[in-house]
Parts: structure tokens; C-alpha cells; sequence
């Protein structure tokens, strides 16, 4: 089995100009120690930057070990762009970091991120804290469901920049958010100390699988048991818990494990503390393909009984992705059936193959598909984007 | 190093970068199998390029070397064939993909064999879709007088309370 991801792995840390006198960069750099390089650096740029294909993959493996600290200057706050003709969940983003040191076989960043391949964390993060809080009191009716896992892992720097000090409070503030916080590891330390202050507005999450799909796809994350020990502490925190089953994926005794995955989680926690539960089948942009068997030639995943889509995406056959959610969305709900569990971009043929409705019909996950604040919505809201 | 012989034919067809890349990967003992193939079926660039992509993914697949994956018993029989060299290409090909996507064949075949015993019983070609991506069959049906729509119309109704219909879109739906 892979080890767990450390701070130790951290080789170089390059600070732009800009950052370095902010807080946050002094704290970081405090707290990674004296061995690790550090390199001041005049621009924002990426340092690995590069154009070359050829390049690339090394620069990946580079680029893991690699920080930039640097400030932000686009828009915090984005809703997540969703995918042309299927049901949008309303989420919206806000990255604090951008790559993530984890190294998931299937994780999209490779593509994206392939020519800018160092790990960045933002150092203006009151910026960040002050775009969230005037944008939800501008609209003070619209429900405002923030995620910050979208570029990277919400937890893994967290021991690093306390960055859940700052924003769980917040949101407990903010009438109309909610806050998930979306991981792979077992980093809750900090969330922990936050026990009497989140008020119930953040959602912490963890990213779930099938056991040998977390031990051999899931390069540097913490242990599926670790990640359910973290869930049940945040759970008796208070915090109510979300998992997301992303990517489920098909191999020979794919039910058995995701069975016993699903078993595990109510050992752990009891259905009342969960926010809800999301499942979404492996699917990846084409680009990724590639990459994926370069750097991870061991790994099953390209090989699956998988079609390229139209969207340039290649996903399982229909039959397979249909056998697949509902096997899922039939055993947890046979441990509680109004636990609230959504797919995430699928089409309502699907949602209606499925679950035998859009999601709307499921009051348990009104909070998830309603954009308005509860008592203010009128819940016919479009549901496609 | 990719054999002489190999190299000749890419060269000589002007293989695009990716192709000549592909080969590559490919274990050098596979090479005698590729090379027989450039002999006896003289495929174009990309029916090569679709074999090669197969065998590299059956190999990720099932974690072998390429060279395990065509036997020399399997490779003579499809050339011992009396068919033509385009039919013993499409045969190399089936078998192939047979093992690349073994679930998805098996569900083509399933369909295939539901289509056609309803086109024998209720006298309608039916299409499912492209990719088993969604759930709308298609059905044309043509007819020379209202009379004709009227018997159509007869047998659609008989046709949709088949069980083999059912079956169909429980295939489509991962329902079996
Ligand atoms: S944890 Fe998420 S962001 Fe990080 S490598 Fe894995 S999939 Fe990518």
C-alpha cells in the first residue's frame, strides 16, 4: 500500500514577491521547517511551467513536491460549471489552493492543471473571506452551497494555513451558506477545536471508494479506515458529514466492496449525522487517458468497458453505469431510506432509471437541489442548467 | 527498436508520429505477430492503429505482455480461413474486442438475438442506441395503403406487450 501524504514531501517552496510578507506565507513557512528549499521568487508565475508535452509528465511528478505560494487576483467565488443537459446540484466554489499534493490515478487536475503543474496556495485569504461574506449578503434569499475541493483536496494543506479556522466561523455567520469541506485525509485537528462554533453550517466530507480502489488509485490519501475514524469525530463534533462516492468504479467484485464501504460508514456514523451522499460512476475527459496510463501504467482504470461520449468524455456503458448506481442507491437506502443521496451530473433518464423521479421529488435532498433558503423557495426552480 | 520490417511499412505509408509512437509500446515480442500481419492482411494505417490500440489496452487490461495476447494457434486459424483478407481482418478485429469489452459483446449479442427473433415474430426491425447510450428504440415501419397501417398497427400492439421488449430496455437499463 502507497503511504500517506506528509508535509516532508515538500522539496522546494517558491514565494513570490507579493506574499511574501503576508501572514499566512510566514506561518506556512514556519511550519514546513528547515528542510525544505526555499526560493524567493519575483513573479506569480508557475515555475514549472511548460508548454512541452514531452516534459510534462515529469513536471507532474515534480510539481507534487513543489509550492508556490503566491496571492489570488480572479473571482473567489464560482458556481461550478456543471455539465451541458444534466441535473446541476448548485454548487459553488471557492479555491483557496490550486493542485493537490495527493495523486488520485483518475484525478482530472493532471489534465488541467498539466502545464502549470506546481501546487499553489493563496496567501490573501481575507480577500477571499470578505468576497464570500459580500456576495451571500447581497442575496440574502439564495442558498448559497460552497464547496472548496474543486482544485484540490479542502483539508490537505489545513494543518499548514488553519484555513478551516477561519472559514467554518464565517459561514457559521453567514445565515444563507453552507460550507463542505470535501477530503481525503483525516486532517479534522483544527475542525475539532471548532466544536462549539460551526453551528451546524459546515458539511465535511469524504471522498469514498471501494477498498482497493482507495489502496491502488488513490496515491498519497489516508486509509478508507482513517477517513471513517476522521468522519465519526467530526460527526460526534457535531458537524453533520457528507460522502461522495466519485469515482465508482466497475471491476471484478465491485459489489462486495462497495458493500462493505457502505457497511463501514454506519459503523462509523449514524444516518441523522449525514448531509447527504453523492455517486457518480468513473468518467474522465479523453485527454486524461493518456496521462493516466503514463503515469500510473499499473492502474485498471483506462481499461474498463468504457466508451468515449460525445462530450469527449469517456464513461462506462450505459447498462454498466445504470447497474452500478442503482446497486449503490438501493443499499444505502436500504439502511435508511430517506438518508439523501443525489448523483452528481447525471441526466434525469438516469435520475428516473434510478431513483423513479428528478430530484426534486426527494424532499431529503431539497437542500442540496433548492437554490433559496429554506421558507423562502418556491421549489420550482429549473433544475437544468 | 522497432523492427526493420515494421519500420519500413510505417515509413512507407507516412504513419503519423502517433502511430509510430503506439508501435513503441508494443513488447518487442510481439513484433513477429505485427509483421505477419503487415505480410498476410495488408491492413491500412489506422485498421493497424485500431489492432495496436486493442492489444495495448487488453494488455493494461490483464496485466500481460502483449506478445501473450494473440496465440500462434489463434493467429494461423484466421489466416487457414478461406475467407478474404478484409473478412479475416474483421474476424482478428471481433475477436479482439471480444476481449477488450467482454460485457458489452455479451450484451450486443443478448440484444442482437432479441431484435431479431421479435423482427421473425412481429415482422418490425428495431434499433437500439448508438452506444446503448439512452433508452429510445427505434422502429421504421412503411406501409402501401391504410389497410397495411391498420395490420401495422395490429401487430405493433402485440409487439409492445412482449416480454422480449421488456427485456430489451431492461438490458439498456442494467435492470439484467
Ligand atoms: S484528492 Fe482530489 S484533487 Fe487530490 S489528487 Fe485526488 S482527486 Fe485529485
Amino acid at each position: 500500500m502507497e503511504r500517506v501524504f506528509t508535509y516532508q514531501d515538500i522539496q522546494t517552496v517558491y514565494v513570490s514577491a507579493e506574499a511574501a510578507e503576508d501572514q499566512l506565507s510566514k506561518r506556512i513557512l514556519g511550519r514546513l521547517g528547515t528542510n525544505v528549499q526555499i526560493i524567493k521568487y519575483p513573479s506569480s508565475k508557475d515555475p514549472l511551467a511548460t508548454s512541452a508535452a514531452l516534459e510534462q509528465d515529469a513536471r507532474m511528478a515534480e510539481g507534487k513536491q513543489t509550492l508556490l505560494l503566491t496571492r489570488y487576483k480572479g473571482n473567489w467565488l464560482k458556481a461550478c460549471p456543471g455539465t451541458a443537459r444534466h441535473i446541476c446540484c448548485n454548487l459553488y466554489v471557492v479555491n483557496q489552493a490550486e493542485g493537490c499534493p495527493l495523486d488520485c490515478t483518475y484525478c482530472i487536475l493532471q489534465a488541467y492543471l498539466r502545464r502549470n503543474p506546481t501546487l499553489k496556495i493563496y496567501t490573501n485569504t481575507e480577500n477571499l473571506m470578505a468576497t464570500v461574506q459580500q456576495r451571500l449578503e447581497a442575496e440574502p434569499s439564495r442558498l448559497f452551497r460552497v464547496c472548496t475541493g474543486e482544485m484540490g483536496d479542502s483539508l490537505v494543506w489545513d494543518n499548514l494555513t488553519d484555513f478551516s479556522l477561519s472559514m467554518v466561523p464565517l459561514f457559521a455567520r453567514l445565515e444563507n451558506g453552507v460550507l463542505e469541506l470535501k477530503t481525503k485525509t483525516a486532517n479534522i485537528n483544527n475542525l475539532l477545536t471548532l466544536k462549539n462554533e460551526h453551528q451546524g453550517k459546515t458539511v465535511v466530507s469524504w471522498s469514498l471508494n471501494a477498498k482497493s480502489v482507495t489502496e491502488h488509485d488513490e496515491l498519497g490519501a489516508h486509509p478508507l479506515k482513517e477517513r471513517l475514524k476522521a468522519a465519526a469525530l467530526a460527526a460526534e463534533a457535531g458537524y453533520r458529514v457528507g460522502f461522495h462516492f466519485d469515482p465508482i468504479v466497475h471491476f471484478s467484485g465491485w459489489q462486495d466492496e462497495y458493500r462493505e464501504t457502505i457497511k463501514s460508514i454506519f459503523e462509523h456514523v449514524r444516518p441523522s449525522q449525514v448531509a447527504w451522499i453523492s455517486l457518480s460512476t468513473l468518467r474522465y475527459h479523453k485527454d486524461l487517458q493518456s496521462i493516466m496510463i503514463a503515469r500510473f501504467p499499473e492502474s485498471k482504470l483506462p481499461y474498463g468497458e468504457q466508451f468515449l461520449a460525445k462530450d469527449y468524455k469517456i464513461r462506462y456503458l450505459q447498462p454498466i453505469r445504470l447497474k452500478m448506481l442503482r446497486f449503490m442507491w438501493q443499499e444505502l437506502k436500504s439502511v435508511a431510506a430517506n438518508i439523501p443521496v443525489y448523483f452528481c451530473m447525471e441526466s434525469p433518464a438516469v435520475w428516473r432509471a434510478v431513483s423513479g423521479g428528478l430530484p426534486i421529488a426527494g424532499s431529503e435532498i431539497k437542500e442540496i437541489y433548492c437554490v433559496g433558503r429554506a421558507g423562502l423557495c418556491s421549489c420550482n426552480d429549473d433544475l437544468r442548467r | 527498436m522497432v523492427s526493420t520490417q515494421i519500420s519500413d511499412y510505417l515509413n512507407r505509408y507516412r504513419a503519423d508520429n502517433a502511430l509510430a509512437d503506439l508501435v513503441t509500446k508494443l513488447s518487442p515480442q510481439s513484433y513477429p505477430f505485427i509483421e505477419s500481419l503487415l505480410v498476410e492482411l495488408r491492413p491500412s494505417l489506422n485498421y493497424l492503429r485500431q489492432i495496436i490500440v486493442l492489444l495495448l489496452e487488453i494488455a493494461g487490461r490483464e496485466g500481460v505482455g502483449t506478445e501473450a495476447i494473440v496465440s500462434v494457434e489463434l493467429w494461423q486459424a484466421i489466416l487457414a480461413e478461406k475467407n478474404s483478407r478484409k473478412e479475416k481482418q474483421k474476424e482478428l478485429r471481433q475477436w479482439l474486442e471480444t476481449k477488450r469489452y467482454p460485457l458489452k459483446q455479451a450484451l450486443l449479442e443478448e440484444l442482437q438475438s432479441l431484435q431479431k427473433s421479435l423482427l421473425t415474430d412481429h415482422g418490425f426491425s428495431m434499433k437500439v442506441p448508438e452506444e446503448l447510450e439512452g433508452d429510445n428504440l427505434t422502429l421504421s415501419l412503411s406501409f402501401a395503403s391504410p389497410g397495411e397501417l391498420k395490420e401495422n398497427t395490429e401487430r405493433l400492439a402485440s409487439l409492445a406487450i412482449d416480454q422480449r421488449l421488456k427485456e430489451i430496455f431492461d438490458l439498456l437499463l442494467g435492470k439484467k
